[in-house]
């Protein structure tokens, strides 16, 4: 019984792969990377507890489970989504509906000459090039099924492209929406955001979910920063709590760009998130900052690794975990300054603030160095909340509960405040209370 | 209004008592000022009146207002009126002061049976508590204490002292770290919100705050007790002697 269950779960991609109906795009670089990957869902394994990496977190709740590939059709409407709109990108709000462009229910205004958002398969050719450069080329997870099982079964790319030297004042608002209304289903969401040479956008990739059925999504991002732009990317993961989400999202950076990143993880019962940067070229800035609320029974397990592999660059990755209930959370992060890659700047760092002393928080913060003249830190601290704090708090006539709600709500802040998107580091704010059971008002938000 | 029985406090869970046998009385309307040497127990008696988890209180009461008050939570006391300004302020960071300032407020006028304060009421109330205590808006926007200066700290003290309308306000060491100017303004301030309906504990080193803040009395805490009281000659007196000459009568209390 227990081989038979073993062999399942080693196939369990494969053979939801094959029973997919073959999508395809006809865009030819998204073409190519599946023909790859079609032989790679094949031949790589799905993770097991033996993997190093997958040590910490069981993939049961998704091997245990069966899965429909989701419909490219469905009849979500704007009331699904409204609750999320970002009235800052009224005018680049892209929906993808179980990874499918929805040109209805999408609102992309006029953006900068040069500039686009929407699908790959309506992309003008500048971004076809950019696509047959880079596409599937900066996810460069070894030996990894999940990203090439999104490659072999997604439906269509979300594509954000900024031209050289324009900056988009307003976020780009992707929203990827499961239907899970009907039945357990599976999805794969991918997205490809191009900064040309000194441009600067803020783009918001953000995941919710419909129903209550348990659904499974992949998530592959990839984003390339030409020299000196600026990008800063935000994934919201506030996916049902049914949900399976499975994410990668890479990023390649240019010589003297800046890529932040911010990544809240919010939803879904199982989060897994491997962000990778790749630091290519001299005086760039990467972050990875992230925030992690878990409780009931979800796990949130981060998997980061942030490559300095030329000299002169900086990198900062603040992760903050928030953990109540029987919540989990995982962080293995790990920094590479190769040899020649001098003057590295690095800064790292995981705070876990246990509210319960049934959740649970794994960490290893991971530095390997093999330059000699680099500064970096790294370091990790669990901890409950400050006497002192809620001592000073409670002087001041505030319950104990509501002080530890007002603490939790502070130490989440760090995070949301420099999300530079005013409605969402508000709707933010309102989701990190509600976790918290914090009184706020508008006046309180960041 | 406040009333201290041979009160003895050690650290939660280790042997040395730190108050060592307290006894005092603060009457309605009155000012009473405690000094005394570093490390004499001034600090750890304000807390402990205010309810700090760390302090075991080994025997003795604190009657506040007639009732009891070593057996209720902080915020109960602070609900009843019991203020402490803090010596070390401490910083929240993330908890704007205006969302705290508004809940202590609000936590306050609830106990007291008064409607609470809807956002933009609040603004009005606080606005006229900031200029008693010569505060710019600013700092309310920011986190509590986060980044202010040793200065800054102490005013923002005054002003959650001034906006929760407290009947008893513990000072601790509220006038070290304000230069003159502020020290004037702060002073001022206090004085504003003395009626004959609420009391001041206020612990300093220096005679100059007593100069605005007249106390009624004086009392040096030195090791854990009190070891002289008296008018407010007594301040400066201390302030040309120095605590010597009471330290040896300290001891030889102790003993007896
Ligand atoms: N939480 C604590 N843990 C250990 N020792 C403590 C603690 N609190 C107070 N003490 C000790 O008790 C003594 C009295 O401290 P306290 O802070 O009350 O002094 P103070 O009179 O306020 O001094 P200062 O004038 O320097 O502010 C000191 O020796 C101090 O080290
Ligand atoms: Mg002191």
């Amino acid at each position: 019984m227990k081989e038979a269950v073993q062999f399942k779960q080693s196939t369990y991609l494969k053979d939801l792969h094959e029973n997919a109906v073959k999508a395809e795009t006809g865009v030819d670089a998204v073409e190519q990377a599946r023909a790859t990957a079609v032989t790679n869902v094949d031949a790589w394994s799905f993770p097991t507890p033996r993997f190093e990496d997958w040590r910490q977190t069981s993939l049961k709740p998704l091997y245990q489970q069966s899965f429909v590939q989701a419909a490219i059709k469905s009849d979500v409407s704007s009331s699904d989504f409204d609750h999320i709109r970002l009235k800052e990108a009224s005018d680049a709000t892209i929906v993808m509906v179980n990874g499918k462009f929805s040109p209805a229910l999408s609102t992309v205004g006029n953006l900068p000459d040069g500039c686009y958002a929407g699908s790959a398969i309506d992309a003008p050719a500048s971004v076809q090039t950019a696509l047959a450069k880079q596409f599937s080329k900066v996810a460069r997870y070894s030996q990894d099924a999940f990203t090439a099982f999104n490659t072999a079964i997604l439906p269509d790319v979300a594509v954000v492209y900024v031209a050289k030297e324009v900056k988009i004042d307003t976020p780009i608002h992707i929203i990827n929406i499961t239907d899970a209304r009907a039945e357990n289903v599976y999805s794969a969401a991918r997205v490809f955001i191009y900064g040309e040479r000194h441009s600067d956008a803020t783009i918001v990739e953000d995941f919710i979910g419909l129903g209550e059925n348990p659904y499974f999504n992949t998530a592959v991002s990839e984003t390339v920063l030409e020299d000196e732009a600026h990008i800063t990317h935000v994934k919201v993961q506030r996916e049902s709590r049914k949900a399976i989400h499975i994410s990668r999202v890479a990023s390649l950076l240019g010589r003297g760009s800046n890529y932040n990143s911010y990544t809240i993880s919010i939803g879904a019962q199982l989060f897994r998130n491997e962000p990778l940067s790749l630091v290519d070229a001299e005086n760039a800035h990467a972050t990875l900052d992230g925030l992690v609320l878990v409780d009931g029974n979800q796990v949130s397990d981060t998997h980061s690794a942030l490559d300095h592999m030329k000299a002169n660059c900086t990198s900062h990755q603040l992760h903050k975990v928030i953990a109540n209930g029987e919540g989990q959370s995982i962080f293995n992060g790990k920094i590479f300054v190769r040899k020649d890659s001098q003057l590295i700047d690095a800064f790292q760092e995981n705070r876990n603030l246990l509210l319960s002393e049934n959740a649970n928080v794994f960490t290893k913060p991971q530095l390997e160095i093999f330059a000699d003249d680099v500064k970096c830190s790294h370091g990790a601290t669990i901890g409950q909340l400050s006497e002192e704090e809620l001592f000073y708090l409670q002087t001041r006539g505030v319950s104990r509960a509501d002080a530890v709600q007002m603490l939790t709500y502070g130490y989440a802040l760090e995070v949301i405040e420099n999300i530079p998107v005013p409605t969402l580091r508000e709707q933010l704010s309102y989701a990190v209370a509600e976790f918290t059971g914090a009184k706020i008002e508008a006046q309180d938000i960041v | 209004m406040l009333k201290i029985i041979d009160l003895h406090a050690r650290v939660e869970g280790e042997e040395i008592e730190i108050l060592k046998g307290i006894n005092l009385e603060i009457n309605k309307g009155e000012v009473h000022a405690i000094m005394g040497p570093n490390g004499s127990g001034k600090s750890t008696l304000a807390k402990v009146i205010a309810g700090h988890p760390a302090y075991e209180v080994t025997s003795g009461q604190v009657l506040f207002e007639g009732e009891d008050i070593l057996e209720m939570d902080p915020d109960e006391r602070a609900r009843l009126g019991l203020f402490l300004a803090f010596q070390y302020p401490v910083e929240v960071p993330g908890v704007s002061n205006s969302m705290l300032i508004r809940e202590a407020v609000n936590a306050v006028r609830k106990e007291r049976g008064q409607e609470e304060f809807d956002p933009l009421e609040f603004e009005d109330f606080i606005i006229d508590k900031l200029k008693l205590v010569e505060m710019d808006e600013k700092f309310l926007d920011r986190s509590v204490n986060a980044g202010f200066s040793g200065g800054e700290k102490k005013r923002n003290e005054i002003l959650q002292l001034a906006a929760m309308e407290p009947r008893l306000s513990l000072l601790d060491e509220t006038d070290s770290g304000l230069d003159i100017d502020a020290l004037r303004i702060v002073s001022e301030g206090i004085n504003k919100l003395r009626s004959s309906e609420n009391s001041f504990m206020l612990v300093t080193h220096y005679q100059r705050i007593l100069n605005y803040i007249k106390p009624d009395k004086v009392h040096v805490l030195i090791n854990g007790r009190i070891a002289k009281s008296g008018g407010s000659e007594l301040a400066l007196e201390l302030e040309d002697q120095g605590y010597d000459w009471l330290v040896g009568d300290a001891h030889v209390n102790g003993e007896a």
